[in-house]
């Protein structure tokens, strides 16, 4: 207890070198969280968009942008079309167990905020277990379903007559509102495909199919049958799981290169921990003559110096990490508009082993700036100790 | 000045573990920062001159996610479907095309070697699309139906060279070694050339195409042709223009990510030398105190510390330098294995504007670190040097 005192008594003698000593670990430490949480965030949020949108396979008009995947997950106005009859053709593939035909429109509203239109039929409903329906799913003849972000805004509740936004000449009724799916079906609003191809003068077309499998694992086969059909030439068939592969495989290949760099920050401020013990011990020479001439033996000297390391490190992580959470929000904004495709959850998400591999990584970090230091005053002889005045370093 | 110089060099050297490890990890910082700057600037322009180069405009490729497969074509990886051969012919039939050139690509895992080897089957129109081609040894096209071109990184792990016989026990087919492709730095280097007709044998695809790269006669025609070659049955249209917008926006979204990064560690490393700066200041109380009592004026005293700072700075940004000269290429090669459509040519081209910011970043960073403890110096009073410690 009596080193942990004297060593804690050392930083606040020296208050501005141990607080900035302290930031250089925090910054450095909120920098690796950050990545890692990141990361693993952006990985999940994938997955779980996926999952969502309860499809194995979408099948989009060909010629169509190459970001198609994430028109469907995101919501957009689609510039090309399937034609209707193809969704017979889907259907009839054996493997697969539901094909829910899709048409979506995206508008602009004049504050910038964009509505997105989607119709489809009650088939949609195998797709999508997770969705809780206050109220009732909307049938050919006009109604809305509403995500509960998008009722929210514009503060529909079920049962009433609303303009359409975007299209104001037409008004429906909410039949029913989405409970919260924390994803982008939020902000759609869902409407019966018969209806949203009227209202939009698309009869018998559509943006893309929705398809799911009765046997996920046998993915391959049933694609290549979806590509043999007829209609298999004027349509693309994405497998979901490929799109995620290919992102995945992006993402992983700058993990190691971003981890480096952060890797790097850490060395530097360790390179600046070892700096500042230096000058510390550098300081106190007569005062650790003293401490040896009292009894104090090398083995103690070196552990205080350590234990001062330890604790500026362990400071200045905790302080760090505690940063990267709360400031989260501010970055994760900023890299969305950096990165194509990203989920709509958050990416940044409080994980205990990340935080506990960083605090872990800045102390082992700590410890090997602090050798140096430590040896220095450990080496430090009694006798001589007292007759310097300033020391050496 | 002179002498002024000599003392804050003094000062410097007196405590090299000290002034060495904050130069370090300035220079650390400014080596990687460096690096990325100018590997973010020369991927750029590299992308465009090979592009350029090539004279592509488009490509068209089987039905499937687009995206994906046009980087799987370009990263020299199998795709999971094919083209139909006719694609080719009615491709070339459509008059603003001037080289249609196709490829075949097929992957043969080689377990047994924990690696995989791509073939890659091409025609002659193949050429056109890659003037810059070069084969240390031997021709550059195939002498014949049954010729290899080898990637300098297949021929090494393969222990072959021009002239030799080779045999493909996975598909029983025997070889001759017509060339050696020159190292590139680029997924080329690895690949297995063969004649279009033979890999389609090789491989039982008779009559498939894996992609189809086009030139057109103008690049002005870009927008009819690809609504043309659109209707083609079983292909689709992917430009240049879309895929490098993409992966230039990938790119770029990976070098912003890193740049904040290392500005991360320069802003850690201008703590440490504000903090060594800060120290020698405080150690030196009574040495500074002196030179006030001797004559020195306040603004001198401020002088000498903004001088130490100084030197310090530019000896790390100047290490950083040269760290990124000697870092770079090791980082290139690193670099390039991640990033799609790697070119051939250098990235890290070490360019004048950038050395001279950070040449100007580092001495503002080295100035205003100084700031506070040569203010705090400055204000030492004399008197108190005759007081005694």
């Amino acid at each position: 207890m009596t080193w942990l005192q004297l060593s804690s008594k050392e930083w606040r003698r020296r208050p501005l070198r141990t607080g900035l000593t302290g930031a250089g670990v925090a910054l450095a430490t909120a920098a690796l969280f950050s990545l890692l949480s990141f990361q693993k965030g952006y990985q999940e949020g994938m997955r779980g968009e996926l999952d969502r949108l309860g499809a194995h396979v979408l099948v989009v008009p060909k010629g169509c942008p190459y970001d198609a995947a994430s028109m469907a997950l995101h919501g957009a106005s689609w510039p090309c079309f399937l034609k209707a009859a193809y969704l017979d053709e889907v259907r009839s593939v054996p493997g697969v167990a539901t094909a829910a035909p899709v048409f979506m429109a995206a508008y602009y509203q004049t504050n910038g905020e964009q509505v997105v239109y989607v119709g489809v039929q009650s088939n949609i409903l195998a797709l999508k277990t997770a969705w809780r329906i206050q109220g009732q799913f909307p049938g050919p003849d006009g109604g809305i379903l509403s995500g509960s972000e998008a009722a929210r805004v514009h503060g529909w509740r079920v049962g009433d007559r609303v303009a359409l936004p975007g299209v104001a000449q037409h008004g429906a009724t909410v039949t029913g509102i989405l409970d919260p799916t924390s994803g982008a079906d939020d902000t759609f609003v869902y409407m019966h495909l018969e209806a949203a191809q009227r209202l939009f003068g698309h009869s018998n077309e559509l943006t893309h199919i929705l398809v799911r499998l009765s046997q996920p694992e046998n993915m391959d086969g049933v694609v290549t049958q979806l590509r043999g059909c007829d209609a298999g030439l004027s349509m693309n068939i994405v497998p979901l799981a490929h799109v995620f592969h290919t992102i995945q495989s992006l993402v992983f290949s700058t993990r190691l290169f971003l981890g480096c760099l952060a890797a790097m920050a850490l060395l530097v401020s360790a390179a600046g921990v070892s700096n500042s013990l230096l000058m510390a011990v550098a300081e106190r020479t007569r005062e650790i003559g003293i401490l040896r001439a009292i009894g104090a033996s090398q083995a103690d000297i070196f552990r205080l110096v350590c234990l001062e390391t330890l604790q500026v490190c362990a400071v200045g992580a905790g302080g760090g990490i505690v940063m990267a959470f709360f400031t989260s929000r501010i970055v994760e904004t900023w890299v969305r508009t950096q990165l194509p495709f990203a989920p709509t959850e958050p990416l940044i998400r409080w994980e205990w082993w990340v935080a506990g591999a960083c605090l872990a990584g800045a102390l082992i970090v700590g410890l090997l700036a602090a050798i140096l230091p430590a040896a220095r005053a450990a080496r430090i002889a009694p006798a001589e100790a007292m007759r310097t005045v300033g020391g050496r370093a | 000045m002179l002498n002024w110089f000599s003392l804050a060099w003094g000062n410097l050297v007196r405590r090299p573990v000290r002034s060495g490890l904050a130069v370090s990890g300035l220079a650390a910082s400014i080596a990687v920062l460096v690096c990325l700057w100018s590997f973010g600037n020369g991927y750029r322009r590299a992308l465009n001159t090979e592009l350029d180069r090539m004279g592509l405009q488009m490509m068209l490729v089987p039905l499937g996610c687009p995206y994906d497969a046009a980087a799987r074509v370009l990263k020299g990886q199998n795709l999971d479907n094919s083209l139909p051969a006719s694609v080719l012919e009615a491709a070339r039939n459509d008059p603003a095309v001037a080289v249609a050139a196709p490829l075949l690509l097929a992957a043969v895992p080689r377990p047994r070697d924990g690696r995989t080897d791509m073939w890659v089957g091409l025609d002659e129109t193949a050429l056109d699309l890659k003037p810059w081609w070069k084969t240390t040894s031997g021709a550059r096209w195939f002498a014949s139906e049954d010729s290899v071109i080898l990637g300098c990184d297949a021929a090494e792990t393969e222990m072959r060279s021009a002239g030799d016989r080779f045999y493909s026990p996975e598909t029983g087919q025997k070889l001759q070694v017509s060339g050696v492709l020159e190292r590139s730095g680029t997924s080329d280097d690895s690949l297995f050339f063969v004649p279009l007709s033979t890999a389609q044998r090789m491989f039982h695809e008779t009559n498939r195409l894996t992609a189809v790269a086009i030139r057109l006669r103008d690049p002005t025609l870009v927008r009819g042709a690809s609504e043309r070659l659109q209707k083609i049955p079983g292909a689709q249209v992917v430009t240049m223009t879309e895929m490098m917008g993409t992966f230039l926006n990938l790119v770029g979204a990976v070098r912003t990510l890193s740049t904040s990064v290392a500005a991360v560690a320069l802003l850690v490393s201008v703590l440490s030398v504000f903090n060594t700066l800060l120290a020698t200041v405080i150690e030196r109380t009574g040495e500074l105190m002196v030179m006030r009592a001797i004559g020195a004026s306040r603004a001198q005293v401020f002088g000498l510390i903004t001088l130490e700072a100084l030197l310090l700075t530019l000896a790390g940004t100047g290490c950083g330098l040269v760290g990124a000269l000697l870092l770079g290429p090791g980082l290139e090669g690193v670099v390039k294995r991640f990033v799609p459509m790697a070119p051939v040519e250098r990235l890290l081209v070490p360019s004048l504007q950038i050395f001279s910011a950070t040449l100007v970043m580092g001495v503002a960073v080295g100035v205003l670190s100084a700031l506070y403890p040569a203010w705090r110096a400055s204000r030492l009073h004399p008197a108190a040097a005759l007081k005694g410690d």
